[in-house]
C-alpha cells in the first residue's frame, strides 16, 4: 500500500515503490471537460494538441508515447466528459474507449477548484474495476484560494494512489509516475441498499459486470416496472446521479479543508465584459484590436521574411543557367512554396493571439455574448467557439463541433465551417487587397472576412429552416475561470499549429506547385498561353467564369485552391513569374477593379480545400457533404456575379 | 444536467446575466453553467432569498 507525506516543498508527493510495473502499456487520461486533460497529455508526451480554456477542446482520440525510466508507455487523451452515461457525442467517444478497448491503467485527472463535481466522474470510473490514478490538477490554483484537499485521505476513501498536480507548471510529475507505477484496483463504493440489490440482481439474471449493470439501469434497457419498484419511484438516472452526489458532497467535505474562492477575479473581469452595456463594444474592441494585432505585427515580419526569401533567390538563381532547373527553382520552389512560405510570421502571430483569448477564458464568455444572436440563424453560443475556430483551420473546427449537444445543430455548424476563411486564405486575400487597394488592404480583407460570417449565417439559416425545420434546444457551457494565459505554452502551441501550416507549405502545396509548374511548362518549348494550365485555365475563364470576368491565370489558380488554399498565391506566383511586392504590382495591372473584386469575393466563399472536404464528409456524411459543397459554390458564384456588376457600377 | 451536477435539492445562485438577453449563470458545487434562458426556465427554485 502507498504512504504519503509531504516533500521539502509542503507538496503532497507519494512515496511509493519505485520500481516499475512491467505490465504497463497503455494508459488513459480521462477527466472532466477543462479539467487539464490535454495539457497533461502535453506535458508528458511532448506532443501539442490543442488547448484551450473551455469545456471541449478535445474532442477525438489523441495518442502519444511517454518514456518512463527506459519504458515506454502509450497515453491516450480521451475526450473530455462529465459522465460515461453521457448521450453527446465525444462523451460517447470516451465510454465507448473505456468500455471496449484495452488498456492497463486508468489516470483521472480532477479538476481540484471543482472537487465536488469532479468527483461524480472518479466515482463512476471507480465502477469499471480496473487500476486507477487520480491526478488532483490545479493545486497551485486551490492554494492561491486558500483552500487545501488532504490527498492521503481522498486516497484513503478511493482506495487509489492520489497524486496533487499542476499540469501547467510541472508541479509533480515524478510522483505521478511512481504513483502510475503502483496503481491498484479501487475500492467498491457502494450505493444505498435498493440500488445495490437492483445490481446484483441484473449482474445475477443478465451477467453483466457492475457497470454494465448500472449502465442498462440508468439506460432504462430493464423493464421499468422492475426498477421503479427498486428505487422508490425515482426516475433511475436521477436516483444515480443523487446518490453519485451524496457520495462525491460526502467525501469532498470530509477531504476539504476550505471551500475554495477561485471567482473573484473572474467577477470583477465579468462584470465589464459581461456588462449588459459595456459587455458588447468591449467584444466588437477585442475583434478588432484580434485582427489589428495581427496585421500591425505581422505583416511587417511577413514583408521582411518575402523580401529575404526574393533575395535569396536572386543569389541562388542569378548564377544557375537557364533551363528547365532554373524554371524549377525560380518559377516553383522560391515563387510558389516561398511565397507561402513568407506568410508564417502572420499565421504564428494569428495563432498567438487567438491562442491568448482561448486560455485566457474570454473566449467562454465571447459564446455566451453571441449565444442570443447566432440563436436568430439556427445555432447557439457553443457554435461560436468552432467558427471562430475555422479563422484557424477549417479542419480542427468541423472536428470541435462535437462538443454540441444537439444534432442537428452539430450538423449545421460543420457545414458552415468551410465558409469561415481560414488562415491559408488571409495570405491570399492579403495580396490581393494590396494589388487592388493599396493602404487600404487590410479595409479589403475585413470587409471580405465579414462577407464571410454574414453568408455562413445566412446558411445556417437557411439549412435550419429548410432542411432541418427544428430550433435549437439546448445551451449549457460549464464556466471556466478566467487564467493568466502561459505565454510559454501559448507560444508553442501557436508554433505548433505553425508547424502544421508549414508542413503543408512543403507537402501538399510543394506538390500541387509541382504538377502545376509541370502544368505550366508542357509541352516543352511552347509558350506559356499554350501550356496545359492556359487551356484549362482559358477554357474555364471563357465558359463558367466569363460573366465574372476572370482571366485565364485567375481561373487556374482557383482550380489549385482545390489541393491547398495557400496555393493559389503560389500558383498566381508562379503565373506572373513574382514573388512579394512584384507579385501585387503585376497582379494589379492585370485585374479590372471589378473583376479583382469578384476574384477576392469568389475566392473567400467557394468551396473549401480537399482535407475540409474530408473532415465533412467524416462529420455530416457523403449526402450532406455533396449538398453542402453545391450550395457552397452557387452561393459564391451568385455573390461574385453581384460584386462584379456592383463595382462595375461603382467604379467604372 | 444531472451530469453536470445539477440534481434536485442543490442550492443554486444566479450570479450573472449576459448582454443581448443571453444565457445566465448559475453557480453550484463551486462551478458555474451557463445556460439559456429557455433551458433555465425548466429548473424549478424554492427562493431562499
Amino acid at each position: 500500500m502507498s504512504m504519503s507525506c509531504h516533500d521539502s516543498s509542503g507538496e503532497h508527493v507519494l512515496h511509493t515503490n519505485s520500481q516499475a510495473n512491467p505490465w504497463i502499456n497503455r494508459i488513459v487520461l480521462v477527466g472532466n471537460p477543462n479539467c487539464g486533460k490535454s495539457t497533461l497529455f502535453n506535458l508528458i508526451t511532448g506532443m501539442s494538441v490543442h488547448v484551450g480554456n473551455w469545456p471541449g477542446v478535445t474532442v477525438d482520440v489523441k495518442m502519444a508515447q511517454w518514456k518512463v525510466d527506459g519504458e515506454i508507455w502509450e497515453v491516450v487523451d480521451l475526450p473530455g466528459s462529465y459522465s460515461l452515461l453521457g448521450k453527446n457525442a465525444d462523451e460517447q467517444v470516451t465510454s465507448n474507449f473505456l468500455l471496449s478497448q484495452e488498456y492497463d491503467v486508468i489516470l483521472n485527472i480532477v479538476d481540484s477548484t471543482s472537487l465536488e463535481r469532479s468527483l461524480m466522474l472518479t466515482l463512476e470510473l471507480l465502477d469499471l474495476q480496473k487500476p486507477m490514478v487520480v491526478a488532483l490538477n490545479f493545486v497551485d490554483e486551490l492554494e492561491k484560494s486558500g483552500a487545501t484537499i488532504d490527498a492521503d485521505k481522498l486516497s484513503e476513501e478511493l482506495g487509489v494512489p492520489v497524486v496533487p498536480i499542476s499540469a501547467l507548471k510541472g508541479i509533480n510529475i515524478d510522483a505521478l509516475k511512481e504513483a502510475l507505477k503502483n496503481a491498484r484496483l479501487p475500492k467498491l463504493i457502494p450505493f444505498n441498499r435498493s440500488l445495490e440489490n437492483l445490481i446484483a440482481t441484473l449482474q445475477k439474471r443478465d451477467n453483466l459486470g457492475r457497470f454494465q449493470a448500472l449502465s442498462s439501469i440508468a439506460s432504462e434497457q430493464t423493464d421499468m416496472d422492475e426498477i421503479m419498484g427498486h428505487l422508490d419511484g425515482i426516475h433511475p438516472q436521477e436516483h444515480i446521479a443523487m446518490e453519485r452526489y451524496r457520495k462525491a458532497h460526502q467525501i469532498a467535505m470530509g477531504v476539504m479543508k476550505k471551500l475554495p474562492e477561485k471567482w473573484k477575479w473572474s467577477d470583477m473581469l465579468d462584470h465589464v465584459l459581461l456588462h449588459p452595456v459595456v459587455g458588447i463594444p468591449t467584444f466588437v474592441i477585442i475583434l478588432y484590436l484580434l485582427f489589428k494585432v495581427i496585421f500591425a505585427v505581422g505583416q511587417p515580419l511577413t514583408d521582411l521574411v518575402a523580401g529575404a526569401i526574393s533575395w535569396i533567390s536572386v543569389v541562388v538563381t542569378t548564377h544557375l543557367p537557364n533551363g528547365l532547373m532554373k524554371d524549377f527553382i525560380q518559377n516553383a520552389l522560391f515563387g510558389g512554396v516561398g511565397n507561402v512560405i513568407s506568410f508564417v510570421p502572420l499565421v504564428f502571430v494569428m495563432f498567438f493571439t487567438v491562442g491568448l483569448l482561448e486560455n485566457s477564458g474570454y473566449m467562454a464568455r465571447a459564446s455566451l455574448i453571441m449565444d442570443r444572436p447566432l440563436s436568430r440563424f439556427g445555432l447557439s453560443g457553443k457554435s461560436f467557439i468552432s467558427l471562430i475556430l475555422g479563422f484557424g483551420c477549417n479542419v480542427p473546427a468541423i472536428l470541435s463541433t462535437r462538443a454540441i449537444d444537439d444534432p442537428v445543430e452539430r450538423k449545421i455548424a460543420s457545414m458552415v465551417i468551410p465558409l469561415i476563411p481560414c488562415n491559408a486564405r488571409l495570405p491570399v486575400l492579403t495580396v490581393l487587397g494590396s494589388a487592388l487597394f493599396g493602404p487600404q488592404a487590410l479595409v479589403a480583407v475585413l470587409f471580405c472576412y465579414a462577407l464571410s460570417v454574414v453568408f455562413s449565417l445566412v446558411l445556417a439559416f437557411a439549412f435550419r429552416n429548410v432542411a432541418f425545420k427544428r430550433m435549437p434546444t439546448f445551451f449549457a457551457l460549464e464556466m471556466p475561470p478566467y487564467r493568466m494565459p502561459s505565454l510559454k505554452m501559448t507560444t508553442k502551441l501557436a508554433w505548433f499549429r505553425t508547424k502544421d501550416f508549414l508542413h503543408k507549405a512543403f507537402t501538399v502545396v510543394l506538390l500541387a506547385t509541382v504538377v502545376f509548374w509541370a502544368l505550366l511548362t508542357f509541352p516543352l518549348g511552347a509558350d506559356v498561353s499554350q501550356s496545359y494550365v492556359a487551356r484549362t485555365g482559358t477554357f474555364l475563364s471563357r465558359t463558367v467564369f466569363k460573366p465574372l470576368g476572370f482571366n485565364w491565370q485567375m481561373s487556374s489558380a482557383l482550380l489549385m485552391g482545390l489541393a491547398a488554399k495557400e496555393a493559389v498565391l503560389s500558383s498566381l506566383g508562379q503565373l506572373y513569374k513574382a514573388s512579394g511586392s512584384a507579385l501585387v504590382s503585376s497582379l494589379a495591372s492585370s485585374f479590372s477593379s471589378s473583376s479583382g473584386i469578384a476574384f477576392m469575393v469568389f475566392f473567400v466563399l467557394y468551396v473549401p480545400c480537399i482535407a475540409t472536404m474530408a473532415a465533412l464528409r467524416k462529420e455530416v456524411g457523403p449526402k450532406w457533404t455533396v449538398i453542402q459543397l453545391v450550395v457552397q459554390l452557387v452561393v459564391a458564384y451568385l455573390v461574385s456575379l453581384g460584386a462584379y456588376y456592383l463595382s462595375y457600377l461603382l467604379f467604372v | 444536467m444531472y451530469e453536470l451536477g445539477l440534481l434536485p435539492g442543490i442550492t443554486v445562485e444566479v450570479v450573472k446575466r449576459t448582454p443581448l438577453g443571453g444565457p445566465i449563470i448559475v453557480e453550484f458545487l463551486t462551478q458555474r453553467l451557463a445556460l439559456s434562458l429557455k433551458e433555465a426556465h425548466w429548473i424549478h427554485v424554492d427562493v431562499l432569498s
